[in-house]
């Protein structure tokens, strides 16, 4: 879909799910999903284990086929893509959550984010560090010895160094301390109004990423059951339906 | 010359930032340990230690080459058969061509890397084992196709009398001349090897063996730049090949069998496979070792194997290793 804003530039939809359906052979694990995220809109997707969300974001990323459906990343087709061409598309995605490259320093990591996009590196990584002070100061130590916060800062800093349009997250918070968690989420709303880059976030911390994003979906064993603006979504019950069934 | 001294200065270019990055106390130890004992063969003088001293050096090149390839997570048991293509390549061409020896090196890297482009092609879509076991019959294959081609490869009585190796009307047969040469194309070859790892491209090298989905993720295509590791390793290999046959003179494709890869792959781990230095304290370590146990007879092969398997079991990182700690330690750096 495509609307006109006022300023008369058309603008696409950046990342567009119609009718997906997933399954690990004869187990359906996504049946019929459609969502959408709009440019520079944080979009979550919410529910509880085995509801179909990390199927989603594999589908998404090319990781795993999908039996049906459409996916399509500003207006072109990416249900074929290969994991590999995400990056050059303009996807930024961490395949084992905030796993990094263990035997790197924190600095070669963030170089490796910007193997597709190598100019300007110097600018990128000064704005990185404004985000993560915390990863200038380990920026010459071993990746593997960071703690989880700092690898999932690590994790966004060289998802960032690709320059993105649609940023990937599967559970950046899960084992992280609610301060750190909440210090997170501060500053992906941060790189989302600055950059303007898209950010799906895959949570099952619902409280958490509903006051973060624009809008999110609940999913519940494969199905899309509820939508709405995070606010009105915190408001309603369709949260604890969706986690603890009704 | 020509050739080596255009290899050797360093780029000018900023993107590499040489200075920063070479003085550290790992280069200031490696500089330490391995410029006085270059030089100790020249103060010494006898044919014998320059003999032991020429050997060192080709098995450090060659090793080199392998731990280029093991950088992408691959281990090659075929290392033997591109030395033994590189060898074949240059000592062909210097006999019945009468190419110049260091256009017949040049010839002997085409031959190698050609090679291992199409076996790459073949056999880097395999994981782990496969990989090796193919690798293995490749080198067996080698081998025996060289043995069914006497016409090219001389059979079973291989090549003799390859021409002494000459560079620019000088001739480097003498003991001390072609251990100068040797230890250039040596300093040469991890040169090239520092600058290839320090690179963008060996950081794909390293991001692919240590977090292969995450590599994808990054956009980094895996089968080239194993392809890539594959070849430039194999190239070193062929050119090791290639000094190798004009230094001994006589080649048979029984000089470049399975053992001799596994030898390559031994030298390696001992030195340490994560290190460029490595290479070069694996076959300082090991290709005298065999000279030194000489007296001890058929308890040879026993002390030999008890060195290695304390040195896998203590030094997983190798002798390199261990240098690097102590580097670390000096550096004042936890």
């Amino acid at each position: 879909m495509s609307w006109t804003l006022i300023s008369g530039l058309t603008m696409t939809t950046t990342l567009r799910v119609r009718d997906l359906r997933v399954s690990y052979g004869p187990v359906q694990a996504v049946r019929s999903i459609s969502f959408e995220i709009e440019p520079k809109a944080i979009v979550a997707l919410l529910g509880a284990n085995g509801a179909g969300k990390s199927t989603t974001l594999r589908a998404i990323t090319g990781l795993q086929r999908p039996v049906e459906g459409e996916i399509e990343f500003e207006g072109r087709s990416i249900s074929r893509i290969t994991p590999m061409q995400l990056a050059r598309a303009g996807i930024a995605f961490s395949p084992e959550g905030r796993r990094p490259f263990g035997e790197m320093s924190v600095l070669e990591n963030l170089l490796v984010g910007a193997h597709t996009r190598p100019r300007d590196v110097a600018k990128k990584l000064d704005r990185i560090y404004e985000y993560f002070p915390r990863l200038k100061e380990r920026s010459k130590q071993i990746s593997s010895s960071l703690s989880g916060g700092e690898q999932q800062m690590l994790a966004i800093g060289r998802a960032l160094m690709a320059e993105p349009k649609l940023l990937l997250l599967d559970e950046p918070t899960l084992g992280l301390a609610p301060l750190l968690a909440r210090e997170i989420m501060r500053i992906l709303r941060e790189i989302n109004d600055e950059q303007g880059i898209s950010i799906l976030i895959v949570e099952q911390n619902a409280r958490m990423a509903l006051k973060l994003c624009d809008y999110a979906y609940v999913l519940a064993s494969g199905r899309l059951t509820a939508e709405g603006t995070g606010g009105d979504l915190l408001k309603g019950d369709y949260i604890q339906n969706a986690y603890i069934g009704n | 010359m020509s050739e080596l001294q255009q290899t050797n200065p360093v780029p000018a270019t900023a993107k590499w930032k040489i200075p920063q990055e070479f003085l550290t106390a790992k280069s200031a130890t490696y500089c330490a340990l391995f410029l006085p004992l270059a030089a100790l063969p020249l103060l010494i003088d006898s044919s014998f230690v320059y003999h032991i001293a020429i050997l060192v050096c080709l098995n450090a090149i060659i090793t080199s080459g392998l731990g280029v390839i093991v950088r992408v997570d691959q281990l090659s048991l075929a290392h033997g058969a591109f030395a033994g293509i590189g060898a074949y390549a240059s000592a062909l061409a210097v006999i019945k061509l009468g190419v110049p020896f260091l256009l017949s090196l040049v010839l002997a890297a085409l031959a190698a890397g050609v090679a291992a482009v199409l076996l790459g092609r073949l056999v880097l879509g395999l994981k782990g084992v496969y990989f090796v076991l193919a690798t293995f019959a490749f080198n067996e294959l080698f081998r025996m196709i060289m043995l069914l081609l006497p016409e090219i490869s001389g059979g079973t009585n291989g090549l003799s009398n390859i021409p002494a190796a000459e560079i620019a009307g000088l001739e480097i047969s003498s003991k001390p001349g072609f251990y100068i040469f040797i230890a250039l194309a040596l300093a040469a070859t991890l040169l090239v090897v520092w600058m290839i790892l320090r690179s963008p491209i060996g950081r794909a090298f390293d991001a692919i063996s240590g977090n292969l989905p995450l590599a994808q993720a990054s956009g980094i295509p895996p089968r080239r730049y194993q392809i890539l590791a594959f070849t430039s390793g194999s190239v070193i290999a062929g050119v090791g090949g290639g000094i190798m046959a004009a230094y001994v003179g006589f080649i048979s494709p029984e000089s470049f069998t399975f053992w001799f890869s596994v030898n390559t792959i031994i030298m390696l781990i001992v030195g340490g496979r994560y290190s460029i230095m490595g290479p070069v304290l694996g076959a300082l370590l090991l290709t005298p070792l065999p000279e030194v146990l000489r007296s001890t007879g058929q308890l040879q092969q026993i002390i030999y194997g008890v060195c290695l398997i304390a040195i896998l079991r203590f030094m997983p990182g190798g002798v390199s290793g261990l240098i690097d700690r102590f580097a670390e330690l000096m550096s004042g750096r936890k």
